[in-house]
């Protein structure tokens, strides 16, 4: 028998494949590793979410007292009816497209700069992240001293060339540059990063062959350098596009949305509709519609996302 | 001669914009250390001590006793630490379920996390005040340690599985055929050989746990578990800011996150990077 031929041979302790696969079985053992990490989530994430789905088609209010269903009237209330909501959104807007390119613009020059190796590179490279592990309520106030018209750090330097200071949190346009040099502080770390990092995996040989071409260095930079980094560059924007349709500490704390709401955001807005307006409703429609913004200006950075390197 | 000149002109450039760079980077941090050593005076001296005079503590010494700041700070501590221990144990197993095993609804779950890590928290923050509100969970560490494990698991998961991949297979083979199994060969095997995911998943969930503020503003509102983050508003009263002991509080709340960075920025970098750029 065939056991008994296994037992001779030495391979006493073979059994013959189960066929039936039991809960603890080996077909199982995946589901089994994700399993807490499933129930977390989905408890913690994505039941919220749902329910926040729904809230938005409610008026759950304090002037209500009891929660209704109301449709799509919080929707139609946002999005015509709001001038705040108008007014905020090109904030947020102008917030974005500013800051955006300017972290960029910074980022790469520091990617480029940080590209060369040079003499104590990692210790200058560590010194550059700094302000990205701050907490941004953190970097928020500490703008804010900084921005303090008779006590702050830039107006005294202004003083010191007889410049008059400036009320950097309370005259318009000031305030949103204010928060966008803030903002641009913070993150730009981060964009530097990830280009360096994109940088730092580019292969040579395209850029040798060019340069036996006789190419300067903007034209490699041109044409070499900016199309391999499309997929870094487009996965970059992305992140930092979601982000800033969710900034809320820096706002918080340095202007509180105002002066006159001039640098009032999404975010910020969507706070105040529902912890002092207490209109759950009302707010959760509102974060609905920021997500389905940011997602639009995320579409034209997908394709270049997904496209890989050559290699 | 000429390119002699040149190459000098550009590596002066090179330099000094670097130095620029450096200053404009580390000198608001610098200016907070600073800030937090002068004495009350100092502070609001115009025109504005650059390096102090006098040093002092004085205002960390009222940062802890006029406002809870060993308090706040522990808070802070406990909910991260938490949360990357928590963050790493169910984030470990599942990262390398996703790198290792092919299963119904792995991609779809997969998909799911990564959309998980766009929304934005607000959404979910309201009806999470709602439920901890019925389930009085609110204020406690437990409803802290929970939202942020939860958040910082599509990222922990999302590096692990990278992490995991790049183990080669043998040495997970030939420990099966050692005879172990799979929780064997995870915990002995692959898990060590992953150690650097860990410390990048471990270090991100701490900064983001340790930073967070919409949260902790939400789900807290009594020193029970104020974290340090929410803590920095007890400085903005109503006719004044305590600039002095904020800033002391501001440059606490700033060590662990430097400690960390200096300790293993191989780690913070990979952590941070990874998914985004390849090798």
């Amino acid at each position: 028998m065939p056991t008994e031929l296994v037992k001779q041979m030495g391979f006493g302790d073979l059994k013959p494949a189960r066929r039936k696969l039991s809960f603890f079985g080996e077909h199982y053992v995946p589901f089994w590793l994700v399993l807490l990490a499933v129930i977390t989530i989905a408890v913690i994430l994505i039941y919220p979410l749902i329910y926040s789905i729904y809230l938005s088609f409610m008026d759950m209010s304090l002037g209500r007292g009891t929660t209704i269903f109301v449709g799509i009237r919080n929707y139609s209330d946002i999005l015509f009816d709001d001038p705040i909501f108008r007014k905020v959104l090109g904030n947020n807007m102008v917030f974005m497209i500013i800051s955006l390119t300017s972290e960029f613009l910074l980022g790469f020059a520091l990617a480029l700069l940080l590209n060369r190796p040079f003499r104590g590179r990692r210790f200058v490279r560590v010194l550059f992240l700094l302000p990205m592990l701050a907490a941004p309520v953190l970097v928020g106030t500490n703008f804010r001293w900084i921005f303090n018209s008779q006590f702050g750090l830039l107006n005294a330097i202004l003083r010191v060339f007889n410049l008059p200071g400036v009320a950097w949190l309370v005259k318009s346009p000031w305030p949103m540059a204010s928060i966008i040099v803030a903002e641009v502080w913070q993150y730009t770390p981060f964009t530097t990063l990830l280009l360096l990092a994109g940088l730092q995996s580019l292969p040579d040989t395209p850029f040798e062959a060019a340069k036996i071409d006789g190419a300067s260095w903007w034209q490699q930079f041109r044409y070499i350098t900016l199309p391999l980094l499309v997929p870094v560059i487009s996965i970059t924007a992305i992140l930092r596009i979601v982000d800033k349709f969710r900034i809320f500490d820096i706002v918080y704390v340095m202007t509180l949305g105002g002066p006159a709401r001039t640098t009032d955001l999404l975010p910020t807005y969507t706070y105040e509709v529902a912890f002092s307006q207490v209109r759950f409703g009302y707010a959760a429609a509102i974060s609905w519609i920021t997500l389905m913004l940011s997602l639009v200006f995320l579409i034209p950075f997908i394709k270049g996302a997904l496209a890989r390197s050559f290699d | 001669m000429k390119r002699r000149i040149l190459n000098i002109f550009y590596r002066i450039l090179f330099y000094a914009s670097t130095f620029g760079l450096l200053f404009i980077t580390l000198g608001p941090i610098i200016w907070l250390l600073l800030t937090s050593l002068k004495p009350e005076t100092a502070v609001f001296a115009t025109p504005p001590q650059w390096i102090p005079k006098d040093v002092t503590l004085s205002n960390y010494a009222e940062a802890f006793k006029q406002y809870s700041v060993g308090r706040l700070f522990i808070n802070s501590m406990g909910v991260s630490l938490s949360v990357v221990v928590l963050n790493v144990l169910i984030g470990t197993p599942a990262g390398y379920a996703f790198a290792r095993f092919r299963f119904k609804g792995d991609n779809a779950f997969f998909i799911v996390l990564l959309l998980v890590r766009m929304i934005p928290m607000i959404s979910v923050l309201l009806p999470l005040f709602i439920m901890f509100s019925t389930l009085h969970l609110l204020d406690t560490w437990l409803a802290l340690i929970l939202v942020h494990t939860a958040a910082k698991l599509p990222v922990t998961i999302w590096l692990m599985r990278g992490f995991f991949r790049e183990i080669p297979r043998e040495i997970e083979e030939s420990a099966k055929i050692d005879g172990c199994s799979v929780l064997q060969t995870l915990r002995r095997v692959a898990f060590p050989l992953a150690a650097p995911g860990v410390g990048a998943a471990a270090i991100m969930a701490f900064i983001f746990t340790w930073n967070d503020l919409l949260t902790a503003t939400i789900l807290t509102s009594t020193m029970a578990s104020r974290p340090m983050t929410v803590g920095l508003m007890n400085f903005i009263m109503q006719f004044r800011i305590a600039w002095g002991p904020m800033t002391a509080a501001g440059t606490l709340m700033l060590i662990p996150a430097v400690v960390f960075c200096l300790w293993a920025e191989r780690y913070l970098i990979r952590g941070l990077t990874f998914g985004a750029v390849k090798g």
